[in-house]
């Protein structure tokens, strides 16, 4: 099922110079109910301009945005639009409001109108979720950052929205934490969220069951990640393979017999294994 | 001369409820044309450990010598120390606020007391050296340059004053993957030229390995482990108890488990492993 | 000034920390009017009293509490030396070129200075056992009334409570940027003030410009959770007054009637009288 869809769209501003800027060119596409997509890019390629299109934090400049039939340019379906697709950002620190993790996630129920008695539920519901039962009343700012970003997932999920966005939400975190907001993802994957997810690791993005490939606001590459890995233009957008399937390909190149667009580790050794 | 500390501890908030132990009884010796990676969790304390080593955190128990400067002396030379050892810390582009990125490359020279002439020549070869044209950027607001570009003025910014040993946190976070080999071959052109010695925090323990030659493993406030990139194999089930990350290359070496194939960097093992293929055939 | 602790929470559970976070704010608003009613030593002798019950029901180590007045030992001091030199009736005790010391002015700054000792613990007393939050939502609760005349309490209590949260994230910045501006040889103690102010910049500048970034971020993580979407806003935390509070109040009410009754209606002692 289609939940959101672009066409034609662009976004233009003007920097402080006054020059115009296409920070999002012509993007049409189309994301089905539960799917896992990555999008990757360079630094500067408008991936993140293209997230804040799909909750209406950015309008359109050219084109229309439409999420569960609603157009996002439409004052009116803010709410709705918001309320169902939920976007965790980078920096952990700067979008927590509280000082104490329940105030925090109670944030965005309170902003839609929840019960308190529901909202109560809710804290425990989505702690669990994130795997953070015990963290309920401490405070976000001694936490690390994986714990942080589990926390702003906790405050998007009590909203209970189809989509969630991470605009490179894992960037700034360290392996521990990538891991622990991967292992989320995949959980809530499992229960039929739908996820876009935006980084430049191409680690995380071999999880992912499409990957849209931004360049200079366009869209030049949209598979899955075996295809796209197999495309020798992944170097012109500023992108490596992950390292398993560089090892690979340059083993393939180098004489060995064996398939070079392997992604995961457990894969290649077993076709080492048996050649060697 | 080498950078010696020795059973250093430190304690952070002391007395207080809040108090947290961040260096326990430490001893690692950074050594001339050292390229020494340094990895652990996060509060492992490896970011308390390289601000004591400029006195940017005053030493309070254990002793630290560098370069011949005595850290517990009752006056140490700061300036003297911090223009040997330049910092690069965590997104570094974040400390630039001059109006012109010649004049904030000149932030170090001139607080090191420099005339204007060699503030002029430093700055000129740091920013080069940073991967810059001098005279298209040095006019330019720093603010207004892409993100990669921020983050090599600020560079600059450090080298400009020269300093012998570069201590680096983190330099490639948040760069795109062609950024990231750039930052390194960055590092690896400052090693070359004015900074012999250069310390490398990092969680990708793949960069550590491809670039590092030597590793230094914190826990916990400890110095776990301290190794020749080279032996790292033997330490991959310490590093995994420790909830750390071990090499690609390590483990895909490990799972083939024949002695003949050998190498820690990518293209180390991928000859090795053709050698091999080669010749068993 | 790490070892300053006035303004800090000190976490422990004692029946104080206990206490509805209006209770406390009330209770303390009546502690301050009560030491601006002192006269007699026997009112001094009461509150000193007052303020130690409270400290050890609040389970918060003296010593503490005493670190507390280091945060404002200038001010003490230099009300204190002020009130000695300006104060020209009474006996003189020590007199040179324009300056008369009294045994008054002597008594009075002293006076004064226990005054603000007792205003400080007093005060610190109530941050040291109520969190920054439960002082937010103290605050709204108190302010609700005037929501009655225009103001919009609600946005009023969102405001302190991003500031509060986002308190130590600047402080961990500020001592960042000092941390890298000194590694470039900075020093900010030398030099006259105008060298001094000058220094300050290359720490201003960035903290502006990543604060104001900050800004921009959590302004789009407030949209993103429907911040300001819908006017049917719920809230989960409910203040609630207990038995004890009622106590609470009730004794403070009853000791600022006795202090005011000393004041009124007690003969003040001459203690001047008696010294001499």
């Amino acid at each position: 099922m289609e939940i959101i869809r672009l066409e034609n769209v662009g976004f233009q501003y003007k920097d402080y110079e006054g020059n115009v800027i296409e920070a999002v060119k012509n993007v049409s596409l189309t994301i089905d109910k539960g799917q896992f997509v990555a999008v990757l890019g360079r630094n500067g390629s408008g991936k993140s301009t293209l997230a804040k299109l799909l909750n209406a934090l950015l309008l359109p400049t050219e084109g229309v945005v439409t999420v569960f039939g609603r157009d996002t340019s439409d004052a009116d379906n803010l709410f709705e639009i918001r309320k169902n697709v939920g976007m965790v950002f980078q920096n952990p620190d700067n979008q927590m409001v509280a000082s104490i993790v329940e105030d925090d996630i109670a944030f965005g129920p309170e902003n839609i109108g929840i019960e308190r008695e529901e909202i109560i539920a809710r804290i425990e519901w989505v702690l669990k979720a994130v795997g953070m039962e015990e963290y309920r009343y401490a405070a976000p700012f001694k936490m690390s950052g994986g714990q942080k970003q589990r926390i702003a997932v906790a405050g998007i999920l009590a909203m209970k929205p189809e989509v969630i966005i991470f605009d490179e939400s894992t960037s700034m975190l360290d392996p521990e934490g990538r891991g622990e907001v991967m292992d989320v993802i995949k959980r809530l994957l499992k229960e039929g969220m739908t996820v876009i997810f935006i980084t430049h690791d191409m680690n995380e993005a071999v999880e992912a069951d499409r990957i849209i490939v931004l360049d200079k606001g366009s869209v030049v590459m949209d598979g899955k990640p075996e295809t796209i890995f197999a495309d020798e233009r992944l170097p012109l957008y500023n992108l490596k393979l992950p390292l398993v399937t560089r090892i690979a390909k340059e083993l393939k190149d180098g004489g060995l017999p064996i398939n070079g667009s392997v992604t995961r580790l457990e894969a290649l050794t077993e076709e080492l294994c048996r050649l060697l | 001369m080498p950078i010696v500390v020795k059973n250093l501890s430190y304690t952070y908030m002391k007395g207080t409820p809040y108090e947290k132990q961040a260096l326990n009884d430490v001893s690692l010796t950074i050594n001339d044309g050292d390229f020494l990676g340094i990895i652990g969790a996060t509060g492992s304390g490896k970011s308390t450990f390289v601000r004591h080593l400029n006195g940017l955190i005053k030493l309070t128990q254990g002793s630290i010598i560098a370069d011949g400067i005595d850290l517990s002396a009752k006056k140490p030379d700061l300036k003297l120390l911090r223009r040997k050892i330049g910092m690069v810390f965590q997104y570094p582009e974040s400390q630039l606020f001059a109006e012109t990125v010649f004049k904030d490359v000149c932030y170090g020279p001139k607080n090191m007391k420099k005339s204007a002439e060699e503030c002029e020549a430093l700055a000129h070869e740091a920013i080069e050296l940073a991967g810059l044209d001098f005279e298209a950027f040095k006019d330019r607001s720093p603010f207004e340059l892409s993100g990669g570009e921020k983050r090599r003025v600020a560079i600059a910014g450090v080298i400009a004053c020269k300093p012998e040993y570069l201590v680096l946190d983190e330099p490639s976070a948040g760069l795109d993957p062609k950024g990231k080999d750039e930052m390194y071959n960055l590092v690896l052109k400052i090693k070359a030229s004015t900074s012999h010695t250069v310390v490398i925090i990092s969680h990708d323990i793949d960069e550590i390995a491809e670039y590092a030659d030597r590793i230094a493993v914190f826990d916990d406030g400890r110095i776990y482990a301290d190794f020749k990139t080279a032996d790292i194999g033997q330490y991959a089930d310490g590093l995994k108890e420790r909830g750390l990350d071990v090499p690609v290359t390590v483990k895909l070496r490990n799972a083939l488990k024949l002695s003949e194939i050998t190498g820690v960097r990518q293209n180390e093992l991928i000859e090795s492993i053709l050698k091999y293929y080669k010749t068993s055939k | 000034m790490k070892d300053v602790t006035f303004g800090q929470y000190y976490p422990a559970d004692s029946i104080v920390h206990r206490l509805d976070p209006r209770t406390k704010l009330l209770f303390t608003f009546f502690y301050i009017v009560a030491i601006f009613f002192i006269k007699s030593p026997l009112g001094y002798a009461g509150v000193a009293v007052y303020a130690v019950a409270i400290i050890f029901a609040a389970r918060i180590p003296v010593r503490t509490v005493l670190k507390s007045l280091k945060a404002v030992i200038f001010l003490l001091l230099f009300t204190m030396i002020l009130n000695v030199f300006f104060y020209k009736d009474g006996e003189v005790l020590i007199e040179f070129w324009k300056i008369k010391i009294t045994v008054e002015g002597l008594f009075f700054s002293f006076t004064m200075a226990l005054r603000l000792i007792l205003l400080v613990m007093g005060t610190s007393l109530l941050t040291f056992t109520t969190t920054p939050t439960a002082l937010t939502d103290a605050i709204e609760g108190l302010l609700k009334p005037l929501k009655y005349i225009g103001i919009n309490v609600h946005d009023l209590a969102v405001i302190m409570s991003i500031a509060l949260r986002f308190i130590p994230s600047i402080q961990e910045e500020t001592e960042k940027i000092i941390s890298a501006q000194k590694a470039r040889g900075a020093e900010f103690d030398t030099g006259n003030i105008f060298k001094k102010a000058k220094a300050m910049l290359p720490i201003l500048i960035p903290l502006f410009i990543s604060s104001f970034r900050r800004a921009d971020e959590l302004a789009l993580a407030l949209d993103a959770r429907c911040y300001n979407l819908s006017d049917k806003r719920t809230k989960m935390k409910i203040l609630k007054y207990k038995k004890t509070d009622f106590a609470a109040l009730f004794y403070a009410l009853l000791f600022v009637g006795l202090i005011v009754a000393d004041r009124i209606f007690l003969v003040n002692i001459d203690i001047i009288g008696l010294l001499r």
